[in-house]
């Protein structure tokens, strides 16, 4: 992959824009008077057209800026949001997104365009003439053409004379027309001047301004405002684009400081700030309980100020760069050549005298702590959040639940949490397939869930957490919960289970089996049967694993565990004969030698061993591999007990080399289809190493 | 307080001599702009001074029927709604 040009940063920055659209608009339609809702989609689509208009994607520029007219009419009160803006909103987002990413299926671009335009318009009370002549007006004066070089930035001073009223001139009125050229990012208002109000000559003006203005205009329409006033008042104009443009657009400089982040609110204005630093000089407190205690803010303005500050820090920690993730996928690699490598030199260090072996080992133990160190650099940088994955989700859900005329709501928690970005990007396609069926299957009709008493509006919770060194997904649905019964019926109809079967647990777990559908009628969502096992497979190639929880009548969990990274594990190294095998240490319970008497075998069950009182399965590896047996008796070799899904199991080996840092390296199914090989690795002396699956080898065992 | 249509330099005498009894007999200042449009430089600087003054006596002052045009120009003016 090549360095991404500016069209590629700005469609990859227009793909997370349309995706936090997406998410906020269905959110905006539950919450139609949300403020913070509402500035968030208007900041969306007034960021979208700056950078549509940098990018040279004009008819985007055009179309967002009108979007953002409604929204700006929207965030001023002047239109109320309503089911209608709803849909005009996300039929512009499909159409933006048509116009970017060719994602839409039918339809005339130009005359969809035109279509939503003509809607926007009428939102706005625009009819069709007078938006034309504005169209014409502001092609006219530049605002489409070359918008990048044109979005500016202005600082503008005003200090008008007393005596201006004498004039007929209002210069309030003129700060309006400034206004209305773009957007006032800081707008600073100098009372100082004006006297006591028992004191005061009202007639006589007292008031300043300093204003930064962004706009796409040219200073000379700005000087335009004040060609009346220009002359005898003090009025200044600065083009500061190249301090600001880099600050806003990109939100690469520094943190705020609170003080400034209310000067920006409009709050309070620079004098204030300086007598408050000095009261904090003084007093010793913190900013913003003086600000309140001044009365300059509410404790509700300042807690805003603070949230805002807070996500500018998280903005300038995660926005920092964006790299081309192939790159993050070479450096992966690299890193593993690295400890393979390593490992070399370890086993080379074997073979040295006493003396040089000691000095290469010391090397190799700093080398090690900065190889793990580099490891976890590595990987907290290919960590990302799952929450995007799971707002992405909103939009489906509304139009699914809407296309079956159901009311349901999607939860989001634990969105913060983060896992491997390729873990992300393969989870995207399952996750859609449960959700699909909760909605489909799960989720009754408002009138049935009523008739339950339940609220009429069904909930489906996507839940993402950390535990035990693994990431676990939940997809919750409080819907009518799986039927049993039925499940169990067609299980033992299609000879997957037995009539005398009665855990939950197994009969619930048919689900996955391939073409397992209790559903009555096939229909586009769902009941075809295709698909849970396809959900399985896919989780399970991620080296996760999925389970199903059910209560009738009260809704459905659905359990994905995931490992936090696909490339580097812990890894126990055995031997087995003359092969090396690698056993994850996420799944090693503890390693034993067994006594004689502890080791039975025992009819329909094979091979077993007492382990604090408890029999578990003995498993050979060297018959399950196919391997030439070293050690035969049990009680002579060692055992490592592993689990999965609950259930452990003894496994054989000869002895135990160690433990150490495993690259994975995958494997193609040509060399083998067994689920009990998850990858193999390279050893320090070039051998390759098959690792265990611990989860696909108990399956498999289990299976036979 | 009822505040005018329109308040400009035409009417900001009577605007502020107005204002300036309720803040001098009232402990809590409201200002009704139900009926109001446009207010001008004048007025907003009134408003400003008679803000500090207010908080200055410990009184308070409230803003009522603001349409979104007159909070556009409150806000223009550095006037605070709170």
């Amino acid at each position: 992959m090549g360095d991404m040009g500016l069209t590629d940063v700005f469609l990859n920055e227009s793909k997370e824009i349309i995706g936090n659209l997406e998410t906020d608009i269905v959110s905006l339609e539950e919450n139609k008077e949300n403020q913070e809702i509402i500035n968030s989609i208007f900041r969306y689509f007034h960021t979208l057209k700056g950078s549509s208009g940098i990018a040279g994607f004009n008819i985007i520029y055009e179309f967002t800026h009108n979007l953002e007219s409604l929204f700006d009419k929207v965030r001023s009160g002047d239109i109320k949001v309503s089911s209608d803006i709803i849909d005009i909103l996300l039929e512009s987002i499909d159409w933006i997104k048509w116009e970017l990413f060719g994602n839409s299926k039918t339809g005339d671009s130009q005359n969809v365009q035109s279509d939503l335009t003509a809607r926007i318009n009428e939102c706005m009370g625009i009819g069709y003439g007078v938006n034309e002549e504005k169209s014409d007006f502001l092609s006219a004066v530049g605002a489409y053409s070359g918008v990048g070089s044109g979005e500016r930035y202005f600082k503008i001073t005003a200090v008008f004379k007393e005596d201006i009223f004498n004039n007929g001139i209002d210069p309030l009125m003129i700060i309006e027309d400034l206004s209305n050229l773009g957007e006032v990012m800081i707008s600073n208002i100098d009372q100082k001047k004006i006297p006591d109000f028992y004191k005061m000559d009202p007639e006589k003006c007292y008031m300043s301004w300093e204003i930064i203005l962004k706009t796409v205009y040219d200073e000379m329409k700005i000087r335009d405002v004040f060609i009346f006033v220009m002359d005898d008042n003090k009025i200044e104009i600065d083009n500061v684009t190249d301090r600001y443009a880099e600050v806003k657009e990109q939100g690469t400089l520094t943190e705020k400081k609170l003080g400034e982040i209310l000067i920006e609110m409009g709050i309070i204005n620079d004098s204030d700030l300086d007598d408050i630093i000095k009261l904090q000089i003084d007093q010793n407190c913190k900013l913003g309980d003086i600000i309140v205690q001044k009365g300059l803010a509410s404790s509700k303005q300042v807690d805003e100020a603070l949230q805002e500050q807070d996500k500018i820090k998280k903005r300038l920690e995660v926005n920092t760069i964006r790299v081309d993730s192939a790159k993050l996928d070479n450096l992966m690699n690299l890193l593993g050549e690295i400890v393979i490598g390593q490992a070399a030199l370890h086993r080379i260090s074997d073979d040295m005298d006493d003396e040089k072996a000691f000095q290469l080992k010391n090397s190799l133990y700093s080398l090690d702590r900065v190889t793990r160190e580099f490891q976890e650099q590595i990987m907290s940088i290919r960590m990302v959040p799952i929450g995007p994955t799971f707002e992405q989700f909103r939009r489906f859900v509304r139009d699914t639940a809407h296309a079956l005329g159901k009311e349901i709501k999607l939860k989001v928690e634990g969105g913060d949490t983060e896992l491997d970005k390729t873990v992300i990007e393969k989870i995207g396609d399952p996750l859609k397939h449960m959700i699909r069926n909760a909605i489909g299957h799960g989720i009754e009709a408002a009138s049935e869930r009523e008739a339950r008493g339940k609220l009429p509006a069904g909930t489906v919770t996507l839940k993402a957490y950390h535990m035990e060194g693994n990431v676990f997904i939940d997809i919750i649905d409080d819907g009518q919960g799986i039927a049993l019964a039925k499940v169990k019926k067609k299980g033992v109809d299609l000879g997957l289970i037995a009539e005398e079967e009665t855990s939950k647990e197994k009969i619930l777990s048919l689900i996955f089996n391939p073409g397992f559908s209790t559903s009555d009628q096939v229909g586009d969502l769902s009941g075809r049967g295709v698909g849970m096992d396809v959900v399985k497979n896919n989780v399970e190639e991620l080296r996760g694993s999925v389970e199903v929880k059910s209560k009738e009548g009260e809704g459905t969990l659905i359990r994905i565990k995931l490992p936090l990274t696909l490339a580097i594990i812990e890894g126990m190294l055995v031997n087995v004969g003359s092969a090396v095998l690698i056993i994850p240490l996420l799944s090693v319970i503890e390693t034993i030698q067994v006594k004689k008497d502890d080791y039975r075998t025992i009819e329909g069950k094979g091979e077993v061993i007492l382990v604090r009182g408890e029999y578990i399965s003995l498993i050979r590896l060297n018959e399950v591999f196919g391997l030439k047996a070293g050690i035969t008796n049990p009680w002579e070799a060692l055992i490592v007990i592993v689990e999965s899904k609950g259930q452990r199991v003894g496994i054989m080996i000869d002895d135990l080399i160690g433990q150490q840092q495993i690259v994975i390296k995958s494997i193609d199914n040509f060399i083998t289809t067994s689920r009990s090989i998850s990858g193999a690795t390279i050893l320090g002396d070039g051998r390759v190493a098959l690792i265990i699956d611990i989860h696909g080898f108990v399956e498999e065992i289990k299976n036979n | 307080m009822k505040v005018d249509k329109e308040v400009s330099v035409k009417n900001i005498s009577s605007f502020y001599f107005t204002l300036r009894q309720e803040v001098e007999n009232s402990s809590q200042i409201v200002l009704d702009f139900s009926d109001s449009v446009r207010i001008d430089t004048s007025a907003a600087q009134v408003i400003l001074s008679a803000a500090k003054k207010v908080k200055d006596l410990d009184k308070s002052i409230r803003f009522i029927g603001v349409s979104p045009g007159l909070l556009k120009l409150l806000k223009l003016a550095g006037v605070k709604l709170q």
